[in-house]
C-alpha cells in the first residue's frame, strides 16, 4: 500500500556562490521573513541558504487527497519535489512507499525536441516496461489526450496546454501509486478539465495518493481531505474542514 | 561510508535504465543534426575533411613516409576525437541533463551513462574512415584486433570517470568548463597527433609528461609498429584506477547536491 510519512523534514537550498557580506548579511542578521520566499539563513562559515521547508510533519495513506496551499515562494513546489524524491530533505525523516510520478513543471522531465510519442516511450522505458507494452499505453494516451496527429510532432511545437495534456495523460496511464501535481491541471480548457477530474477520481478508487500544490483555496476545499497551508516553509497538516471554516469566515 | 555505498548502488541502479539512456542519447544525436540533409553523416564528413586538410599540410613536415603518416594521423585523430568528446561532453554531463534531473527521481548515474553513450555513438562515425585507411594502407595485424576490445573498455571507463568528476566540478563551479575547453584546445597541439615525436629533437623528452600520449600509444603502436605497448598500458591502467577512485569519492559527495547546483 502506498504511504508517505514525513517527520520533521526541513530543506535548505544552498545559495551557490553566495557569501555573507552585503545584502545577505543584512537579511540574516535581521532574521526577518519576507512575504515571499523562505528565510535566508547561515549554512556555514561563509555560505548562506534559504530555509524553504521548516520541520514539517505529514502523514498520507492510500486514498489520501492532500493539498498544499500557500503564497508565492512559500515552499509549495519545494515540498512537492521533496515528496517526489527530487530533493532530499536536509534534515528529518521521509519514508515514501509506492511508485511516485510527479508533474512539477511543463519544462521538466520531457524532451522538447522529441515527439510526443517518443516521450511516452521514454517514460515507459524509465518504468522498465517492454516496447510492446508501451505501445499499448501510447495508443491509449494519444486517445485520452486528444492530441491526434500532434503525437508524432516534436513537443516544442505544442502549446503549453497541449504539453500538459501529454504529460497528464502519460503520467496517469502508467498507473502511479502516488501522483504529485503542481497547480491545477486543465486550467482554461473546460472539456479536458472534466476528463482530468474523472480520471483522478477513477485512480483514487485504486487507492492512489494524490498531492496537489495550488493557490486555489476554494477548489482545494472541495477536493482535498487534508491540507497544509505553508507560510515561509512552515505549516501543519490539517483536516479539510478547517479550510472550509476559514473560507466561510472570510467571505 | 553509507554515502559511498549509496554512490555505488546508484551506479548499479543507473545501469538498469540502459534502454532509457540509450534512447535519450540517440535523441541527443538526432537533435544535433536535426533538419540537416547529411544528418549524422556530418560526423564522418567533418572527420574526413579535417583529416584530408591536415594530411596535405603536415605530411610534408613528417619524418616518416606518407603512408605511415596517413595511418598515424587517422588513428591519432580518431582517438583524439573520442578523448576530446569525453572531456567536453563530460563537463556538461549534469548541466545538460538539468530538465531530467529536476523532473524525475532517476539515479544520478543515468545522466553519466547518457553522456558516455552519446560520445560513443559520435565516435562510431569515425570508425569507417579509420577502417578504410588501415585497409588501404595495408596496416593490419593480429595486435590490432587483440587490442581493440581492451582499448574500447579503457576509453569508456575513462569517459565514465571523467564525466562524473568534471560533470560535478563544472556543475558547481561554472568557470571550469571554460578552463577545460581552453586547456583541451591547447592539449591538441601539445599532443603528438598532427606531428611526430621525432620532429621535436631535444624537446621530445617532455612528451612523456603528457598523459594523453599513453592513451594514443595503446591504439597507435599496435597498428603502426605491430606490438603491444605494455608500459603505456600500465600507465593507462594506473590512471583508470586513480580516476575511478576519484570519481566514486566525488560522486558520493556530489550525487545528492548536484540538483541544487543546476
Amino acid at each position: 500500500m502506498a504511504s508517505i510519512i514525513a517527520k520533521e523534514i526541513s530543506l535548505v537550498y544552498p545559495m551557490v556562490g553566495s557569501n555573507q557580506r552585503g545584502r545577505h548579511k543584512v537579511a540574516i542578521e535581521a532574521g526577518k521573513v519576507d512575504t515571499v520566499g523562505g528565510k535566508i539563513i547561515k549554512t556555514g562559515k561563509s555560505h548562506s541558504g534559504v530555509l524553504a521547508l521548516d520541520k514539517l510533519n505529514i502523514n498520507l495513506k492510500a486514498g489520501s487527497r492532500f493539498g498544499i496551499l500557500g503564497s508565492n515562494g512559500s515552499g509549495k513546489s519545494t515540498l512537492l519535489r521533496v515528496l517526489g524524491g527530487i530533493y532530499r530533505p536536509t534534515s528529518g525523516e521521509l519514508d515514501v512507499t509506492g511508485r511516485v510520478t510527479g508533474m512539477f513543471n511543463l519544462n521538466l522531465g520531457v524532451s522538447k525536441e522529441a515527439t510526443g510519442y517518443e516521450n511516452i516511450i521514454l517514460k515507459g522505458l524509465m518504468l522498465g516496461l517492454s516496447r510492446d507494452k508501451i505501445k499499448e499505453h501510447a495508443a491509449e494516451i494519444a486517445e485520452f489526450s486528444e492530441l491526434g496527429e500532434y503525437i508524432n510532432m516534436p513537443v516544442h511545437t505544442y502549446s503549453s496546454g497541449m504539453v500538459m495534456r501529454l504529460m497528464f495523460s502519460t503520467a496517469t496511464s502508467f498507473k502511479p501509486e502516488i501522483l504529485l501535481l503542481d497547480e491545477w491541471i486543465g486550467t482554461g480548457d473546460r472539456n479536458f478539465r472534466d476528463k482530468v477530474d474523472k480520471r483522478l477520481n477513477d485512480l483514487m478508487e485504486s487507492a492512489l495518493i494524490v498531492v496537489i500544490a495550488s493557490h486555489n483555496r476554494n477548489r482545494m476545499a472541495k477536493w482535498a481531505n487534508t491540507y497544509i497551508d505553508l507560510k515561509a516553509g512552515q505549516g501543519v497538516q490539517k483536516d479539510i474542514s478547517e479550510l472550509e471554516r476559514e473560507i466561510k469566515e472570510t467571505s | 561510508m553509507s554515502a559511498l555505498k549509496s554512490a555505488l548502488s546508484d551506479i548499479a541502479q543507473g545501469w538498469k535504465y540502459r534502454s532509457f539512456w540509450q534512447l535519450l542519447a540517440w535523441n541527443d544525436l538526432k537533435q544535433r543534426f536535426r533538419r540537416s540533409w547529411i544528418g549524422v553523416g556530418w560526423i564522418m564528413l567533418a572527420f574526413v575533411l579535417f583529416l584530408g586538410s591536415k594530411l596535405v599540410i603536415f605530411s610534408f613536415m613528417a619524418s616518416s613516409t606518407f603512408t605511415v603518416f596517413a595511418v598515424y594521423l587517422t588513428i591519432g585523430f580518431a582517438a583524439w576525437r573520442f578523448i576530446m568528446g569525453a572531456v567536453i561532453e563530460g563537463t556538461n554531463t549534469f548541466v545538460s541533463s538539468e530538465n531530467w534531473i529536476k523532473g524525475e527521481p532517476l539515479p544520478m548515474s543515468v545522466h553519466v551513462y547518457r553522456s558516455v553513450y552519446r560520445n560513443l555513438l559520435l565516435a562510431l562515425g569515425t570508425v569507417p574512415p579509420v577502417m578504410i585507411a588501415c585497409w588501404y594502407f595495408g596496416t593490419s595485424n593480429i595486435y590490432i584486433w587483440a587490442s581493440i576490445p581492451f582499448v574500447l573498455i579503457a576509453y569508456l571507463l575513462s569517459a565514465f570517470w571523467v564525466s562524473i568528476v568534471l560533470g560535478s566540478l563544472c556543475a558547481r563551479y561554472r568557470d571550469f568548463s571554460h578552463l577545460i575547453l581552453t586547456t583541451m584546445q591547447i592539449m591538441f597541439f601539445l599532443t603528438p597527433i598532427i606531428w611526430e615525436v621525432g620532429m621535436l629533437g631535444a624537446k621530445a623528452k617532455y612528451v612523456q609528461y603528457n598523459p594523453f600520449v599513453y592513451y594514443l600509444d595503446i591504439v597507435r603502436i599496435p597498428m603502426l609498429e605491430g606490438y603491444i605497448p605494455w608500459n603505456s598500458w600500465i600507465i593507462v591502467g594506473i590512471f583508470t584506477a586513480i580516476g575511478m577512485t576519484a570519481a566514486i569519492t566525488v560522486f558520493s559527495f556530489s550525487r545528492r547536491r548536484i540538483v541544487f547546483w543546476l
